[in-house]
């Protein structure tokens, strides 16, 4: 038989077209997806991630990145972000490529499978998190990363820019609260007439995003 | 609906859009822009409530929400300020504390008894003999109170928000936009908060020109304009602070409007700098019945005429003690009301342009004057004027309305609960906030500003301030600012009055709580002569209106009656929050923010019944069985249920195993590739707190899991006790990464090898072993032989996508098998019989490794490392007294104590149940318990108090049963099935 992976996220509305990625069903688009909606939301949590962990991070590259010196740096390209969390640590989140299905150093682990994730992409994107967080990511560059609450869950918060210079931000918690995250961005999104969108529509945006740091 | 006044650029209602909304269940019309209130008023309603304790008739007196006059219950909910909330289409609207209609009340009889309800008569009257209060208790309860909760009321949409910013600016008045608009020269995020919907403040309706000939509302829309322009300022309207708390954060609530998705929404602000511009109120003018349907202050005239269009009246005697109640007069002498006379109870300071102004127009200018006494019953009927100081000529005024004002009180009732103290000015007349904590800065009328260019240069010069606390102002902008407040025109404040010449039964200090001047003196010759007291003994300042209205003209009062200067006595603390909050709004709206498994749905498919263990949604049982049905399955055939929720971590670096060491008890040097080892974690008191499994992974590379419940502290934990070491150690949180069933029973093995490519025979996967395996050729999973719940088991680990298919599979392959899934119910009976503890469960906060038999999880012997709690177990090892946790069957095989059913002997307690169930297997009930070391002998008797059911009288019956300390386990002692 085969074994279908499943995300922790569930968008209520059924995909018009769908994928199939190493297991994972990626819903392309859904029913009733507008191109000009003033705020999105596309599940992120199949995009791989790894977490990097070692006392030189500054003598680190991943991928050819070297890891941004400072926490809560990042550095983005059109398919990859990796953000330092600490003095050690290093989030790297990659969608386009061609990844290694293991580790590609002792100190990487994978936790594709830890996080639930998503993007938030849209001019009222912080309108939002205000709603769910009293994180200050105005006060901070873009790109950047931030460890915050969104109610009381611990989130992991990256604030990008990508087509159009629109702003997005990608939003990952420990994927057990997957259900939670969801709820809590569809249902404070409404009053901002949020949408659904599929990983077409993710992509295209975070192409826009080249060589940010 | 009356007609409205012909049309001008101040109003702000919509005369094409009328609306239509139900007061006392009859329809009536308003216009959209119109308040509950102000509609209302404009379809004649004079009489909108009735006052809480003598039900006097309160007619229309403020419009921005700081009156209990226009409280009502709109769409089931009560006290409803209709003064300050928009009209919407279809509301239903019925007034409050009322017996029949406002205007015929039958508890209005009250007012005729009020000389038998003096001032705190419930302390006093109704308690001899003692069997009458609990009558007049209830009766004056029922009487009390100011609405009534309607249980169907439908839930509105409430919500938080927040906001940073680094100047917030209280208040968009004249002072408020200047000072954002400085603040936002200096490229800063900017956020304004305005309580009414639109910026302008007291200017947006003011049409007298000043000295530069622009109108005061053209010059606050062009403020509004540029305000709205600059991209780094944000605007809320509808939106009034409640708070400045330490650090400048800033608390407001933001009312929803017609189309807006939630009724209310609550503010948090965090800015680095705030302005505080809120202006001033009018504070009441205290007179015989000042509290007539008629009476209003001067800006709610004013408002009334120039924003809704509404003629406040047809005669209208103006009794004023500042220049706004000038310009009043004569702006609505211009709409066409009938000015009788204009009082001022100042004698000097007045603006000689507004008195020419007046005389223009005809209007007889009284200074030195005020109202006396109003006359009238339901409505207004005339007012006598007199002299403010001294017994000169009294003058009567027949008028439907009366405009009166004991002058402006700055609302400073922010910059108080930020900390400012509050002195009494003399030169203003007012109590005025001083001794700002850093960072807050006040602008405008709340610092007794007068003029408009005064008003103005103070903004701006806030807002600089506030770019200087940010570091980005400049010196040479902010003296400029301060040399054109040098050269602005300072006009006196003239006398002011402090407090009226003659008492009166009906001369109202407090409109919400009826409380007189008269009871005021009460209270001072009863000892109470501080503003506090008096306000605890006659609940002044305690309705909805806190301290808005009242609380400058008490403590002159107080001042005045004790003989004393004015501003000897001072105003009573204020506190948090400054504006009536509801309790929905500070709640928010909440999400469910509890963890859910991998496999949640597809348990919750098989019909699982969750419940909250921790963060943690997990499955207790399953509908469609029973939980005997589910111990039995799992003992004859074979069940799994859902682990995911256990710890799990990955620790790698040079130096992890010194960090396991130092945390665990055991030895971790002796952790191997392909084999498991049980690891015990205690405190520094020895006592355990956290167990699991440990394995080696590769070359300083481990794998281990915690309890559920501990997951969540470990990372702490380590850190915690590796901050003085120069450790390479890392740890990765895969608690969620990976999602984890344990397959149990006799049949396990024959599942899980239908599953696997690998062999797991008992030779080559023995227990306390650990193998990667492909699940169905494809996945990669961690497979662990251990168990809990005594038998054979097999633990399998795999990426938490992979959870439900891991279920699908289980099913699939276990159906020869008659495999079923088992909750936590089962799962703690089934541990039970195997003798296992839960660590917080059958072990409390003094619990060592020693006490509950698990003294070999410890290695005393290991060197190199100070093992966290390992003096004290070393400490406790020979101690004598401590508890032990001892197993034991019930004398009558199906009683159960409840867990925590104390342990007695000879009328001590003696320790306590720590865990008991029937167990299936045995047919018995079994369990275990902590109990004293002389109780601990095996074959001993104890004896267990236990709560049973709820007597006549409510309490719980005691009863004791009997058990027999035995060896446990209870089930499989040689452990032939767990490790077959």
């Amino acid at each position: 038989m085969s074994m279908k992976r499943r995300s922790p996220l569930h968008m209520g509305l059924d995909p018009a077209r769908v994928i199939t990625v190493g297991g994972w069903e990626i819903a392309l688009s859904y029913y009733g997806e507008t191109t000009h909606s003033s705020l999105v939301v596309s599940d992120l949590s199949h995009i791989r991630k790894w977490s990097i962990q070692h006392r030189g991070l500054e003598n680190v590259q991943v991928f050819g990145l070297p890891v941004p010196p400072r926490p809560r740096g990042v550095h983005a390209t059109g398919g990859m972000v990796l953000a330092r969390l600490g003095n050690s640590e290093a989030r790297l989140m990659a969608w386009e490529g061609d990844f290694p299905s293991s580790a590609v150093e002792p100190f990487w682990t994978d936790v594709t499978d830890a996080a639930a994730s998503l993007a938030v992409v849209g001019p009222r994107c912080y309108d939002l998190l205000g709603k769910l967080s009293s994180v200050d990511l105005g006060a901070d560059p873009v790109p950047s990363a931030a460890m915050a609450p969104l109610e009381d869950v611990t989130c992991l918060i990256i604030q990008l820019r990508g087509e159009h210079e629109i702003p997005g931000l990608i939003i990952s918690c420990a994927r057990g609260y997957g259900h939670f995250l969801i709820h809590a961005i569809l249902d404070s999104g409404r009053e901002y007439g949020i949408q659904a969108a599929g990983w077409e529509r993710f992509t295209r945006w975070a192409r826009g995003m080249e060589s940010l740091s | 609906m009356t007609p409205r006044l012909p049309e001008s650029p101040t109003q702000r209602i919509s005369r094409e859009n009328e609306l239509l909304f139900f007061y006392r269940g009859k329809p009536f019309k308003g216009l959209e822009g119109d308040t509950i209130a102000t509609a209302l008023y404009s379809n004649g309603v004079r009489i909108f409530s009735r006052s809480m304790k003598y039900h006097r008739p309160r007619g229309l007196y403020n419009l921005d929400g700081y009156s209990s006059h226009c409280l009502v219950t709109v769409d089931g909910e009560p006290n409803v300020r209709g003064c300050a909330t928009p009209l919407r289409q279809g509301m239903w609207v019925t007034p409050q504390n009322v017996l029949g209609s406002p205007r015929w009340d039958l508890m209005g009889l009250m007012q005729f008894f009020s000389f038998a309800m003096p001032v705190g008569f419930y302390y006093k009257a109704f308690h001899k003999p003692s069997w009458v209060w609990p009558f007049a208790q209830a009766v004056i309860r029922r009487a009390a109170g100011l609405g009534r909760i309607d249980p169907e009321m439908p839930e509105g949409v409430y919500q938080n928000r927040y906001y940073n910013c680094e100047v917030c600016i209280i208040g968009g008045g004249l002072a408020g936009m200047e000072a954002a608009l400085a603040a936002a020269e200096g490229g800063v995020r900017v956020i304004l908060l305005e309580r009414r919907d639109h910026l302008g403040g007291d200017l947006a309706y003011r049409v007298t020109r000043s000295n530069e000939g622009i109108p005061p509302y053209r010059r606050a829309a062009m403020l509004a304009e540029a305000v709205s322009a600059c991209e780094n300022v944000t605007v809320l309207l509808c939106t009034s602070a409640t708070a400045i708390y330490q650090s400048n954060h800033v608390t407001a609530v933001k009312r929803g409007g017609a189309g807006d998705p939630y009724r209310e929404t609550y503010l948090e602000v965090r800015a680095r700098s705030v302005v505080v511009a809120t202006g001033a109120i009018e504070r009441p003018l205290l007179f015989s019945n000042n509290d007539l349907p008629g009476i209003m202050q001067g800006s709610c005239a004013h408002r009334l005429a120039r924003v809704y269009g509404i003629k406040p009246g047809n005669r209208m005697v103006v009794s004023g003690c500042h220049d706004g109640m000038l310009e009043m007069a004569a702006d609505l002498a211009e709409l066409g009301i009938e000015i009788v006379a204009v009082a001022d109870g100042r004698s000097s300071g007045f603006d000689t342009e507004l008195i020419s102004n007046l005389h223009r127009k005809g209007i007889p200018f009284l200074p030195g004057t005020m109202a006396r006494k109003a006359i009238g019953f339901k409505r207004l009927k005339g007012v006598q004027l007199a002299p403010t100081f001294g017994n000169g000529r009294k003058r009567w005024y027949s008028c439907d309305v009366l405009a009166a004002s004991a002058g402006e009180a700055p609302l400073s009732q922010l910059l108080q609960v930020a900390g400012a103290k509050m002195a009494y000015d003399s030169a203003a007349g007012q109590f005025l906030p001083g001794e700002f904590p850093p960072g807050i800065h006040a602008a405008g009328k709340v610092t007794a500003a007068r003029g408009e260019e005064t008003i103005a240069a103070q903004g701006k010069l806030a807002g600089l301030m506030a770019l200087q606390d940010l570091g980005l102002g400049r010196t040479s902008h902010i003296r400029q600012v301060r040399e054109i407040l040098d050269v602005i025109e300072k006009r006196p404040a003239g006398r002011h009055w402090t407090a009226p010449p003659v008492g009166s039964r009906k001369c109202f200090l407090c409109f919400d709580e009826d409380v007189t001047t008269d009871q005021v003196r009460d209270a001072i010759d009863q000892g109470f002569d501080q503003s506090e007291l008096v306000k605890r003994y006659t609940a002044v300042g305690t309705g909805p209106s806190q301290s808005y209205l009242s609380g400058t003209n008490l403590p002159l009062l107080l001042a005045d009656q004790r003989g004393l200067e004015p501003g000897a006595v001072l105003p009573t603390t204020v506190r948090p929050p400054v504006f009536p909050t509801s309790l929905a709004a500070l709640g928010g709206r909440r999400y469910t923010s509890s963890k859910r498994t991998p496999l949640h749905e597809k348990q919750a498919q098989l019909g699982a019944c969750f419940r909250l263990t921790g963060v943690w949604e997990r499955a207790g049982s399953f509908a469609d069985a029973g939980l005997s049905q589910e111990v039995e399955n799992v003992r004859k055939n074979v069940g799994f249920i859902d682990v995911s929720t256990l710890g799990k971590f990955r620790l790698f670096g040079r130096d992890a195993v010194k960090l396991l060491n130092r945390v665990y008890a055991g030895n971790m040097e002796t952790v191997t590739e392909g084999r498991l080892k049980y690891a015990a974690m205690c405190n520094e008191q020895g006592v355990i707190i956290d167990d699991g499994v440990v394995t080696r992974m590769g070359e300083s590379d481990y794998f281990f899991t915690t309890s559920s419940l501990r997951a969540g502290n470990t990372l702490e934990w380590l850190a915690f006790h590796s901050k003085e070491e120069d450790w390479e150690a890392h740890l990765v949180n895969l608690t969620d990464a990976m999602a984890a069933v344990n397959l149990a029973g006799p049949r396990s093995r024959e599942v899980l090898a239908r599953l696997v490519d690998a062999d797991c025979s008992n030779e080559v996967f023995p227990y306390m072993a650990v193998r990667r395996m492909k699940l169905c050729g494809e996945v990669d999973a961690l497979v662990m032989r251990v168990g809990f719940v005594g038998e054979l088991s097999f633990e399998i680990h795999v990426p938490a996508s992979y959870g439900a298919a891991l279920q699908d599979a289980l099913l699939d392959a276990g159906k020869p098998y008659c495999i079923r899934p088992f909750g936590l119910d089962a799962q703690s009976v089934l541990r039970l019989e195997k003798g296992h503890v839960i660590i917080g469960t059958d072990t409390d906060n003094h619990s060592t490794l020693h006490d509950i038999g698990l003294s070999w999880a410890w290695d005393r012997k290991k060197a190199g490392n100070q093992t966290v709690g390992a003096p004290a177990l070393r400490f406790t090892e020979t101690q004598k007294h401590r508890q032990k946790l001892v197993g034991f069957t019930m004398n009558e095989a199906f009683r159960t104590p409840s867990d925590g059913s104390i342990v007695v002997a000879d009328g001590t307690v003696k320790g306590r149940v720590t865990s008991s169930r029937f167990s299936p297997t045995l047919g018995r009930s079994i369990g275990l318990a902590l109990v004293d070391p002389d109780l601990a002998v095996m074959g001993g008797t104890l004896e267990f108090y236990t709560d049973g059911r709820l007597n006549r009288k409510g309490l719980p019956e005691i009863k004791t049963f009997r058990g027999t300390i035995v060896p446990v386990p209870f089930y499989d002692p040689e452990g032939k099935r767990l490790r077959g």
